[in-house]
């Protein structure tokens, strides 16, 4: 006989089924059943102080390990706060399963307190949504929202619970694994269509590889940087392809886009033709989608059917498992490969890199962003993950550090979160306790969810925060002086707060630095620290992040000072 | 900007209390307004839905793409009208007039009962016969239902 269990028991159970170890959250009314069991259970429980946070905290885990974080809010305000962070989940389809308690079936409806219709408002920004209306149904809610976040285009699933659905006992059935029709994860690339591709590449002369950020979710860098390294292709990357190659490889434009590098966003635009992996043509990426496709081929290998063709029309496209795609590629190629590509293609890129080094970055100041960035990278080992905020920070990181490794660079690409990094780190932090996590942050962006610091010191989940620290949302005041003739609008947010003193009175550590030995030594002591340190980095106001292309301009029309 | 035109969208569904719900955001996403629904329940957990709408073909593509990241539809199908056998269903009271039998006849309609100084009428056609008959008989119509477009692409 099934075990009778009520719906609260039952949903642990399950999660414990699915090797969950950790779970974010903040518990309130109508989910106070199942944090009841969670004191019974040995899954791990970190207490955030906002659940947007607590978002954040499950997909900075998640984007880590590969495996769905899991976030927990109660009905109404608990659930309408996670909207962002499950929203920046989505974007960036980063796997994730929010559990909502829900207000009592009878209640459903009546506007009763703390009730939202959170399917109707989480529907869009997840990929599937359970509500179980009876204790029974609990089990394969989750089974099923694991399986749909983990497979295909991975992404947030919701489970909402009712309080009497948490409640009531019934028998139970734990299902080992759910089967939906008509749903196809993954696909088989199809060999006729690798093979054309594979011929496509070999008969190019100025091929370029775009990564995106498919290809860490994949698994597949290092197939990729073995096809590159065969056909000596450089390879530049999405912003969230980042990591797909590492950066300090003979092969690595870096990334392409608004705030690509000078040279991938040149080289990429020079080229005959383009193989891109895993990414969707971000509007940020291609910058003029028309100028992107102009005069070249474009091939793209996709896991996800519904983005084929949606942005940009390539001449040629491989649907399917991106890494098996890959693999059969590099047969394909393996088997056909003459020879190495002419060095012309390559002395053109050493080329625009010399160009830029010299010109562009070798202008900046000695204590500018981008040397405190190089500076970082310097300083932390290969294996230390770094998350970002969103803003002027965020693109000096995307074109100064250097990823070395996949799934140690997060950021908010999709959505473009301020209030990302820092619980991101959190969550990272807790993935792999062993490895230095820092976030770059601006002072706008980790205002946004410096709650958190709360949950660091409580939870002892110590990281490093660099805040980058212009008194202004950095970004938009930039737009407004290149853009707006300098008619600033809302964006000095002026000498507050002192972010040393903030740190402390979490009980973090606060430091203040002035030029590049203060900030070494404070980032060196950081690293060796117990608790979370707080490093205010004060910068002009007036710095810009250059390269930069303006809205519907093509790559190659950069700003660059 | 290329010009909006009727198109229909063959969708068919996991018959489940959202699936509607999340079709309709697929075409709000777009703003683009529903001109016409019909939805049945074809068995084996499985419903179909019919949509019409006037997009651009830029719209469309993009409401395709959306339907295809919709977990909850099994497959959709764009139909231009076209190339398409289209029907809907009108049933409409009519007030008695004098010339309204001989109205009936020319557009192929049928009385289907006499109630309370009325006469309740089927017509089904293409919706421009449809439409047709509710101008003509507009002095003589007390209220009407319509079902919506049902479409079975010619090939």
């Amino acid at each position: 006989m099934s075990p009778m269990l009520s719906g609260a028991r039952a949903l642990v159970k399950a999660l414990e089924n699915e090797g969950v170890e950790v779970v974010f959250g903040i518990p309130g009314g109508a989910i106070m059943p199942v944090y009841d069991e969670l004191l019974s259970s040995g899954i791990r429980h970190i207490l955030a102080r906002h659940e947007q946070s607590a978002a954040h905290m499950a997909d900075g885990y998640a984007r880590v390990t590969g495996r769905p974080g899991v976030v927990m809010a109660t009905s109404g305000p608990g659930a309408t706060n996670l909207v962002t962070g499950v929203a920046t989940a989505y974007m960036d389809s980063v796997p994730m399963v929010a559990i909502t308690g829900q207000v009592a079936t009878s209640l459903i409806g009546t506007d009763a307190f703390q009730e939202v219709d959170t399917i109707g408002v989480f529907t869009p920004i997840t990929k599937y949504q359970f509500q179980p209306r009876r204790p029974s149904e609990v089990p394969y809610a989750v089974k099923a929202a694991f399986f749909l976040a983990s497979t295909g285009r991975t992404a947030p699933v919701l489970v909402d619970i009712p309080k009497d659905v948490q409640t009531q006992k019934e028998e139970m059935v734990f299902p080992e694994k759910v089967e939906l029709p008509d749903y196809k994860p993954e696909q088989e690339p199809d060999p006729a269509q690798i093979a054309k591709a594979a011929d496509l590449i070999l008969n190019a002369e100025r091929p370029v590889f775009l990564a995106g950020g498919g290809v860490i979710k994949s698994g597949c860098s290092e197939l990729l940087v073995a096809l590159a390294e065969l056909l000596n292709v450089p390879v530049a990357t999405t912003l969230m392809g980042k990591g797909s190659i590492p950066e300090n490889h003979p092969l690595s434009l870096g990334p392409i886009g608004m705030h690509g590098t000078y040279h991938a966003n040149k080289l990429i635009m020079e080229a005959d033709l383009v193989a891109v992996f895993g990414a969707r043509f971000a509007d940020r990426s291609t910058m003029n989608a028309v100028e992107f496709a102009k005069e070249k081929k474009i091939i793209h290998f996709e896991p996800d059917p519904s983005e084929v063709g949606k942005n940009i029309k390539a001449q040629h496209y491989v649907v399917g498992n991106l890494k098996r795609s890959l693999e059969i590629l590099f047969e394909v190629i393996q088997k056909n490969i003459t020879k190495k590509r002419a060095s012309l293609w390559y002395n053109r890129w050493m080329q625009l890199k010399k160009e830029y080094e010299e010109k562009i970055f070798g202008a900046t100041g000695e204590f500018s962003s981008p040397k405190i960035i190089r500076k970082i990278r310097e300083i932390l080992p290969a294996e230390a993950i770094v998350t970002t905020g969103v803003g002027q920070h965020q693109m000096w990181a995307e074109l100064h550090y250097k990823v070395l490794k996949p799934r140690t660079f997060l950021t908010s690409g999709g959505l473009g979160t301020m209030g990302f990094g820092f619980p991101a780190a959190l969550g990272a932090k807790i993935a792999k306790p062993w490895v230095p996590v820092l976030d770059i942050d601006g002072d706008g962006s980790f205002l946004m969810t410096s709650d958190s610091l709360a949950t660091s010191i409580q939870e002892n989940i110590p990281v490093i925060v660099c805040v980058f620290n212009n008194s202004s949302y950095g970004m938009v005041a930039q737009w407004q002086r290149l853009f707006y003739g300098g008619r600033y609008s809302g964006v000095w947010l002026g000498p507050t707060p002192d972010f040393v003193s903030l740190a402390k009175a979490y009980g973090a550590e606060g430091i203040r630095v002035n030029g590049m030995e203060d900030f070494e030594r404070a980032l060196r002591g950081a690293l060796k620290s117990d608790v979370t340190t707080v490093i205010d980095i004060p910068i002009s106001p007036e710095e810009n992040v250059f390269p930069m292309v303006a809205s519907g301009s093509s790559l190659t029309e950069m700003i660059v000072k | 900007m290329s010009v909006a035109e009727a198109v229909a969208f063959q969708i068919t569904v996991r018959d489940n209390p959202l699936a509607l719900f999340k079709v309709a955001g697929n075409f709000r996403r777009f703003n683009l307004n529903i001109e016409s629904i019909t939805g049945s329940k074809l068995g084996s957990g499985k419903g179909v839905i019919t949509i019409m709408v006037r997009a651009s073909r830029r719209e469309t593509e993009m409401v395709e793409h959306a339907l295809m990241k919709n977990l909850d539809v099994i497959e959709a199908r764009v139909v231009r009208l076209s190339e398409a056998f289209t029907r809907e269903l009108l049933v409409a009271r009519l007030k008695p007039h004098p010339q309204i039998r001989e109205l009936i006849q020319k557009h192929g309609a049928k009385i289907v009962a006499h109630v309370e100084g009325a006469v309740l009428v089927e017509l089904v056609g293409e919706p421009q016969a449809v439409n047709g008959f509710i101008e003509e008989c507009s002095d003589s119509l007390v209220s009407f239902g319509k079902t919506g477009l049902v479409v079975l692409p010619l090939t």
